[in-house]
């Protein structure tokens, strides 16, 4: 049998494909944009293939926010002649173990652009050893199947896809994808490995049966917190659950079993915590500082527990203030999220010509439940301040996810 | 326009665990009269203005039902 490259739906791509679709190429982008995933992995493939550095962006932009980013049409159309000879299989597999040894006529580059959550989106180059800084091959991992359920355009989703091509694996495309989906591709697909925000897994769980077959489950971009890590281990009986902490500009930090993470011993001179905020040294960072400054700020807040161990409060946008008080949007999520007949909820500030802001709250609630707003309010007023509680709340059918699959947050 | 000012008033009472209001006067003050405090004023603004588009608090406090109704008929 052929070995599946991707799975999307209906779409079925073996790697003899592939290659075969590969070696057709006479060209290249040098600017990957396309709506299509199987396009996007090609072409990546194929610039990796013949050693070509290239730019990815997502497919959802439109033209002014191209414009924006400094890529102009020209540059869109821009593309790369390829050599004569012809591609094979043979040659792909001598990449694959080029890339795996860690080669250095690797000379691959690929530029990248943060999602934005914090300001404007921010041009990000990687080589292909600072972006998989943690990927792992062994003969172990090769009948591993992934589900891709991060946009592929961005970080997550690359490594998520270079581990898996790396160890030739079979991947199933679940990003942004509808739970039906989601749930035949585990179940009928025979995936092993599921790396995801707690957005996705949110929308995914419960699930009546538990999912057997997955060993890993990785969790990142999003807090994850104890309440979920729960869930997950009842959906996933027989699987590992990892949270990882990483950022566009130096890829996956930390890794760790549950809430805390701990500083590994080589990142201890790269990472800092000023005023429970962390911060990266340029060393580990694939963004070159027009300032000069030798750290970044991430913009994580965090809270230690010893020297060593910290777990992730809330990121510094999360903070707002209504009417002079610090509300942190995360706090009151979670306690939504606590609440029994709530499977989902995110909450948003809204400027307000009373308090300077209001905090608004949409939720997702069981499908046989009733639960009114004012219900909600009382449930939440047992555990916030009156100033912490959403004033409006909306009930809606899903939370909209951003696309990086977070949960999508409204400052407006 | 009225009955639909006093809903959104009973709505944020109720949500607030208030007593609701059979009617609401033009002389009524949203603080002592209603006793609206500034929480339920930025949620009753929120309201006011999804049903009516207009934001009776953008250019400054004010107290009674009267100007409230004045700046949903100037919207």
């Amino acid at each position: 049998m052929l070995k599946t490259f991707l799975v999307n739906k209906d779409q079925i791509i073996s790697y003899p494909e592939l290659i075969r679709d590969i070696s057709e190429l006479r060209k290249i982008p040098e600017v990957i944009y396309h709506d299509d995933i199987y396009k996007v992995l090609k072409y990546l493939v194929a610039s990796l293939c013949y050693n070509s550095s290239v730019t990815i962006i997502d497919s959802d932009l439109n033209d002014s926010e191209l414009n924006q980013l400094g890529i102009t049409e020209e540059k869109l159309n821009a593309s790369k002649l390829l050599p004569e000879d012809e591609f094979s299989y043979e040659k792909f597999e001598r990449v694959i173990k080029q890339l795996i040894n860690d080669d250095s006529s690797t000379r691959w580059k690929i530029t990248l652009f943060t999602s934005g959550t914090t300001g404007q989106p921010k041009r990000v180059t990687h080589t292909f050893k600072s972006m998989n800084r943690y990927i792992k091959v062994s003969e172990e991992h090769g009948n591993d199947v992934w589900a891709l359920a991060y946009n592929p355009t961005h970080i997550a989703g690359l490594q998520v896809f270079f581990q898996a091509l790396l160890n030739v694996n079979s991947i199933y495309y679940v990003f942004d994808s509808d739970r039906i989906n989601v749930v035949r591709s585990i179940e009928e697909g025979g995936v092993t490995h599921i790396s995801a925000t707690p957005s996705f897994y949110r929308l995914l769980l419960p699930h009546q049966k538990p999912f057997k077959n997955v060993e890993r489950v990785t969790s990142g971009g999003e807090k994850l917190n104890s309440d979920l890590l729960k869930q997950l281990n009842i959906a996933f009986p027989n699987a590992k659950i990892l949270n990882t902490y990483a950022s566009t500009e130096s890829g996956t930090l930390f890794a760790a079993k549950g809430e805390y993470f701990h500083i590994p011993h080589h990142l201890k001179s790269k990472i800092k915590v000023v005023d429970n905020e962390v911060f990266i040294h340029k060393n580990i960072s694939a963004v070159q500082k027009e300032d000069g400054k030798e750290w970044y700020s991430t913009g994580d807040l965090v809270e230690f527990v010893d020297d060593n161990r910290f777990r992730i409060v809330s990121r510094k946008n999360d903070e707002i203030n209504i009417g002079g008080y610090k509300v942190n949007l995360l706090e009151i999520e979670e306690k939504l999220l606590v609440h029994p007949e709530i499977s989902n909820a995110v909450v948003h500030s809204k400027p307000n010509s009373v308090l300077g802001n209001i905090i608004t709250a949409e939720v997702v609630i069981e499908s046989k439940s009733n639960v009114s707003e004012k219900e909600i309010r009382k449930y939440l007023s047992k555990h916030l301040q009156d100033y912490k509680i959403p004033r409006i709340i909306k009930f809606v059918d899903a939370i909209e996810k951003s696309r990086t699959g977070k949960a999508k947050r409204n400052y407006e | 326009m009225n009955a639909r000012l006093l809903k959104i008033i009973n709505t944020v009472k109720k949500n607030n665990d208030q007593q609701s209001v059979e009617k609401i006067n033009k002389e009524d003050d949203l603080r002592n009269d209603l006793g609206f405090g500034s929480l339920d004023l930025a949620e009753l603004t929120v309201r006011i203005e999804s049903e009516f588009g207009v934001d009776i608090f953008a250019d400054g406090l004010i107290n009674t039902i009267g100007e409230v109704q004045e700046k949903i008929r100037n919207a």
